[in-house]
């Protein structure tokens, strides 16, 4: 096309809102809406669960610290994602703080491990019964991070794979945090293979779809 | 430099509360930045005017569709330039994983041996270039009717061999598409 049209068309299109409009209203909503569905999805999961379900589950200071650790990294891999996704607004303060909480979250998963006894807890753990929170985990928070990639498509992030890997990271820091709260469950190995692991695979996912995805 | 930032600051934001002049003049002058950066920042063996017209073209494009994500505070050159690179980047990419139709030029070439000569040979001819750049023309007559080497006009016109033959295959695609 002529360069003086095309300029006519992009002229003519002006009154037209862009498709980047309110941006930040929709990545917020879009998170929090995502936050809200796999709420309601693990709760609707843990209804349906063979078990009998006490909740709230015991309590102590170790439920509340990973708890927080989790959310912590919900939150910040948010801020992060939503940081990369703009041209200038990459603020190193974000990334510097998931970074902090997924080691966090790594870390005290392998802490929390009995060395002594760790290959039989693992073992115990690599069994299909044990793992539906896993598989959970991960299917939510692909199908959240896909509907998170598509809001980022309407801004402007020039390094895709880390805008997308720090997407699924949050989304899959949610429902790992979530069925933290409700997972019946008890053993740290159980939490390590069946929680943090998923959420692991889950952003690399989100670094390799996100780099042919994101596209704008 | 200081100036142009200024200027063309002033015309954007004009342009977001909807004075479509200053758009426009924002983007004529936002185009001739763009044409001069892409032109020396891409490889000679990928350059032509074509291209990075195209590729001008789809800077604005990204500009246009994302312009409510420009933060005022922030200066605008260095924003501009960002989207041009992240486009220039897309577009050797999608070049390497897709190099463009340099087979189909062999293909339409053998078709078109017969025929375009004597369309462009004719008085009538012209009509058939109407719609084509004065370089496509060019390109077009010295390697259908003068019988130029591809390296010939490579040479002449400071372009690659592939760069030629997408040139050829660009116009006779127009040329078929107009009188098909």
């Amino acid at each position: 096309m002529r360069n003086h049209d095309f300029i006519d068309g992009l002229v003519n299109d002006l009154s037209t809102p862009s498709e980047s409009r309110n941006w930040f209203s929709l990545f917020f909503f879009s998170w929090l809406g995502c936050a809200s569905i796999l709420a309601m999805f693990t709760y609707l999961a843990m209804s349906f669960m063979p078990q009998d379900i006490h909740l709230p589950r015991e309590t102590g200071f170790s439920f509340w610290f990973h708890s927080a650790l989790w959310f912590g990294l919900s939150i910040s891999a948010a801020l992060t994602a939503y940081s990369h996704s703009l041209i200038g607004k990459n603020l190193p303060i974000y990334r510097w703080w998931s970074r902090v909480f997924a080691a966090a979250v790594v870390v005290s998963a392998l802490l929390d491990l009995t060395w002594s006894d760790v290959g039989a807890d693992l073992s115990r753990e690599f069994d299909f019964y044990q793992g539906p929170c896993g598989g959970f985990i991960f299917t939510t928070g692909f199908l959240s991070a896909n509907w998170m990639w598509v809001v980022i498509k309407r801004a402007t992030p020039l390094n895709s794979r880390r805008t997308g890997m720090w997407a699924a990271a949050s989304v899959g820091a949610i429902g790992s945090g979530f069925m933290h709260m409700v997972c019946t469950h008890e053993g740290h190995a159980h939490e390590l293979v069946w929680h943090v692991v998923p959420l692991i695979l889950l952003t690399l996912l989100g670094a390799i779809l996100g780099k042919k995805w994101i596209r704008w | 430099m200081k100036e142009l930032e200024q200027r063309l600051k002033k015309r954007f934001l004009d342009a977001r509360n909807g004075d479509a002049i200053a758009y426009r003049e924002f983007l004529d002058e936002v185009f001739r930045l763009m044409r001069g950066y892409l032109f020396q920042s891409m490889s000679p063996k990928l350059r032509s005017m074509e291209r990075v017209e195209d590729l001008a073209q789809e800077v604005l494009l990204s500009i246009h569709r994302k312009r409510d994500l420009y933060d005022d505070s922030k200066p605008l050159l260095p924003w501009i330039y960002a989207v041009a690179r992240h486009r220039l980047i897309d577009s050797i990419r999608a070049e390497s994983r897709q190099p463009e139709c340099v087979e189909w030029v062999e293909k339409f070439d053998a078709l078109a041996v017969t025929e375009i000569p004597q369309l462009l040979g004719e008085d009538d001819g012209r009509e058939f270039l109407k719609g084509l750049t004065d370089q496509q023309q060019q390109i077009l007559r010295l390697s259908k009717i003068e019988e130029h080497s591809l390296q010939e006009i490579a040479d002449q016109f400071h372009m690659s061999i592939s760069a030629v033959k997408v040139t050829i295959h660009r116009s006779l695609k127009q040329i078929r598409k107009k009188w098909s």
